[in-house]
């Protein structure tokens, strides 16, 4: 395959230093591409994609008409990160989860953050996020967010930001692992050389954090994974976490409270319940708590976890510290609770309900991406530069009505990584997302998932909306950099 | 396991083995129709009206309905639909061929039925179901652990099945007192053998009375042979062997599920311990309705024992 002919169009690209030179960390990984030849490389590629199609790793798009599945995107060339770049990153995101579990713990409690202006009240306790029945209940272990995905993007010059955390019940972590299995059987060699950090722990690693958090005495206890069932979009990822922890996957209409704990309809009766992994929002929990129409959660479970009887992960409530309204807050609150200064920026934003950034976004709507706080998966955005003037027009009408639930961000061209495409190698956008998870201690999954923009000059790299994912290797330490002599990929 | 779980393996089970009696009841039933049609339509009707009491189907249906409408609940269509959902919320417990094999038959009655000469090509449409159904219950043999969720798809396989064979017969076999038929159009040879071929049991029955097909030896051989698989007999047993290995798979001594054992247990050793001089003394059909009640019931004590609970 060549690489000569590679346009980097100004982008900052993973692979090549402004000048077109292979970063020294990518040189085997592009000697090798270089040396395959255009039928083997498409060879490959039907392998991956007959082997993503044969173990059924889809995700559902929503309508019923030619059978509901759909094989998701895969780009096989993987993206390598070094490790002394990814030591950052992992102290950084560390920083981050301790400092919005702290957040958490407080605006529930004390809100001195609050009484002390760092962050505007009203931000907080009128974000839909909000749940005022955790006020004053201490979750097991002190612990909010057990997931979190946050979402990373590079800027100009190649430095992380922080693009938005994912608090709630962050998905695709399971294509990370698919991913993985796939390039180990792709380019076993290069793998090897390369001495790329494992991410196979992943499930083990859940299931700990969740049995960390298990109501004392409980001698085996039970965990399982509530799923909003088999017309979710994430149900391929429910259905392969449970089976990778070794755990039930249950809907709500299979758990009952009984005395007091949550318990689920087996065939032996009922069975105790100590550990929730919760993959339907709050909102759904219970309809006695929350929504009375929901017909996902299960009666009386709210109740059941404030009297300690059950934990539920991540903790109902998360959600007001993934709002994109407090997202800005993120860095003062590591300067409050830690006395750090951050490891990760975040992207510049301006936040509406500040009267002096509503006049600039309002002025300078054309440029900006413009964000709902309480939305996700890239709807309720726009995307100034690209967007037509009826789509500015109606954003600049939205916000100005509802300033709380809009922020803005300059437009940020996100790197690029080579992937391949119908015309060969070509740049698209990426951004990563790893994920972090707090149980007894604090761990990263080294890597995470790599989103890429498959469609040429688009930004939105979400599945629902033409995005496609890439294996992300972290290199052990001082691998890959130096030439080595090695075998190459033997076919 | 899960009570939901259990509860879509047993009726994957049942709607497999359900859209598989369908098919090849439908199909021997046109032949026969073939046959008697031009000779004396009279009798013809009353045999096709016979087959649709038994498949559960509504008054004015045609074949294609049978086949392929899905807003019918006694239709092959709506029963393979709805074992395909069922596994579709279990695809974690099943294998992936059990799966995949029930999905490509549900795409490929999906396609007949969208076809322009779907009715010429019926004959082999239903053939494809008939053997779909037997790959299928050979994929699941060759693919699942004989664990838990193994004894729920079969046991839902043999319930089905014999409550189908005995309705069949019920409805088809008898005359308005509840002696075995012998009036209809055609007379017995061509209703016994298409009874005994509705049941995939024409074959086997030779082998047993090579004589000419004898009414009285076709409900013998149907409801109480003890080696034909798809004997009413033979399921019930089979059925109560399945409820007791469902008891000791869920480590319950002498719990819940022994009331749902002994329920199929009763059934099984009245059909054991009966004879065909019996049955036609108390009556055929009612004889039949008697069984189907209490399958029935057996089935309804399991649900609620482990599903519904």
């Amino acid at each position: 395959m060549r690489i000569d002919g590679y346009q980097l169009d100004g982008y900052f690209d993973e692979m090549f230093e402004p000048g077109g030179v292979v970063r020294p960390h990518y040189r085997e990984l592009a000697q090798r591409l270089g040396e395959l030849s255009d039928a083997e490389l498409a060879s490959r590629r039907r392998m991956v994609d007959l082997m993503l199609r044969n173990q059924g790793v889809t995700f559902t798009v929503y309508s019923d008409q030619s059978g509901i599945e759909k094989v998701f995107p895969f780009d096989p060339i993987p993206r390598l990160l070094a490790a002394e770049e990814w030591d950052r990153v992992e102290r950084g995101l560390v920083q981050r989860i301790e400092a919005l579990n702290l957040f958490l713990r407080d605006v529930y409690h004390e809100q001195h953050i609050l009484r002390d202006r760092v962050v505007d009240p009203e931000l907080v306790l009128g974000a839909t996020f909000f749940r005022r029945e955790m006020m004053g209940f201490d979750p097991p272990r002190g612990i909010y967010v057990h997931v979190v995905g946050t979402d990373l993007i590079r800027d100009r010059d190649g430095d992380f930001m922080v693009l938005e955390d994912n608090a709630r019940n962050p998905s695709g972590v399971s294509y990370v692992l698919q991913c993985r299995a796939v390039l180990k059987r792709v380019f076993p060699a290069l793998f090897a050389h390369y001495g790329v950090r494992p991410v196979d722990d992943y499930a083990e690693w859940l299931k700990e954090t969740l049995l960390h958090v298990a109501p004392r005495g409980a001698a085996e206890p039970t965990a399982v994974l509530l799923t909003p069932g088999i017309y979710n979009s994430a149900y391929f990822e429910h259905s392969f976490l449970a089976r990778q922890m070794g755990v039930q996957l249950v809907e709500g209409r299979d758990l009952t409270v009984k005395d007091g704990a949550v318990c689920m309809r087996s065939t032996r009766g009922l069975q105790r319940v100590d550990v929730i992994y919760s993959r339907i929002d709050d909102d759904f929990l219970d309809p006695v708590a929350f929504r009375p129409d929901s017909l996902l959660g299960c009666a009386g479970l709210f109740a059941a976890y404030r009297g300690g009887a059950v934990a539920v992960a991540n903790a109902p409530g998360t959600g007001v510290a993934d709002d994109k309204a407090i997202y800005p807050f993120v860095p003062d609150m590591i300067r409050y609770y830690l006395k750090q200064d951050p490891i990760l920026p975040n992207v510049p934003t301006w936040v509406a309900s500040r009267p002096s950034d509503l006049a600039y976004i309002l002025e300078h709507l054309e440029e900006l991406v413009v964000k709902q706080t309480d939305a996700s998966g890239g709807y309720g955005m726009m995307i100034g530069p690209h967007a037509t003037a009826a789509e500015h027009a109606e954003f600049r009408r939205r916000v100005a009505a509802e300033p709380r639930r809009y922020i803005a961000q300059p437009t940020i061209s996100l790197g690029r990584h080579p992937t391949i495409c119908d015309d060969g190698l070509e740049g698209r956008c990426v951004d990563l997302r790893p994920y972090v998870l707090f149980g007894e201690r604090i761990r990263v999954i080294p890597g995470g998932l790599t989103r890429v923009a498959l469609r040429r000059g688009s930004l939105v790299v979400n599945s629902s909306q033409g995005g496609g994912y890439k294996d992300t290797w972290v290199l052990a330490a001082e691998a890959g950099v130096g030439p080595r002599e090695e075998a190459a990929d033997a076919q | 396991m899960l009570s939901r779980v259990a509860d879509a393996l047993y009726w994957m089970g049942r709607y497999v083995e359900r859209a598989e009696h369908a098919a090849r009841v439908l199909e021997v039933t046109r032949q026969l129709l073939l046959d008697v049609r031009e000779v004396d339509p009279a009798a013809a009707e009353l045999h096709w009206q016979g087959a649709r009491v038994a498949l559960s189907m509504p008054e004015a249906t045609d074949a294609c309905a049978v086949a392929f409408d899905e807003h019918e609940p006694g239709s092959i269509a709506s029963s393979v639909a709805r074992a395909r959902e069922n596994a579709r919320q279990v695809r974690e417990v099943i294998s992936s061929e059990m799966w995949e094999h029930l999905n490509q038959t549900y795409w490929a009655l999906r396609e007949a039925s969208q076809q322009p000469a779907r009715e010429d090509e019926l004959s082999a449409t239903l053939g494809s179901v008939v053997s779909a159904g037997f790959s299928w219950a050979g994929v699941t043999d060759g693919t699942m652990r004989r664990g838990e969720g193994w004894l729920w798809i079969k046991l839902g396989q043999e319930v089905e099945r014999a409550d189908r064979v005995a309705r069949l017969l019920a409805v088809r076999g008898s005359d308005a007192s509840g002696a075995p038929a012998r009036s209809l159009g055609g007379g017995d040879n061509v209703l016994w053998p298409t009874l005994l071929r509705g049941a995939s049991a024409l074959e086997a029955y030779r082998k047993v009375h090579p004589a000419r097909v004898d009414p009285r030896r076709v409900v013998d051989f149907l409801v109480l042979d003890r080696e034909f698989p798809r004997s009413v007999r033979h399921c019930v047993a089979q059925a109560a062997a399945l409820a007791g290995a469902l008891v000791v798979a869920n480590g319950d001594g002498g719990g819940r599920g022994r009331g749902v054992e002994r329920a199929f247990g009763r059934l099984a050793s009245r059909l054991e311990y009966t004879d065909v001089d019996d049955v036609l003394s108390a009556g055929l059909a009612p004889f039949l309705l008697e069984v189907l009640h209490e399958l029935g019931g057996a089935s309804h004590q399991l649900q609620r024992t482990y599903f519904l609970h």
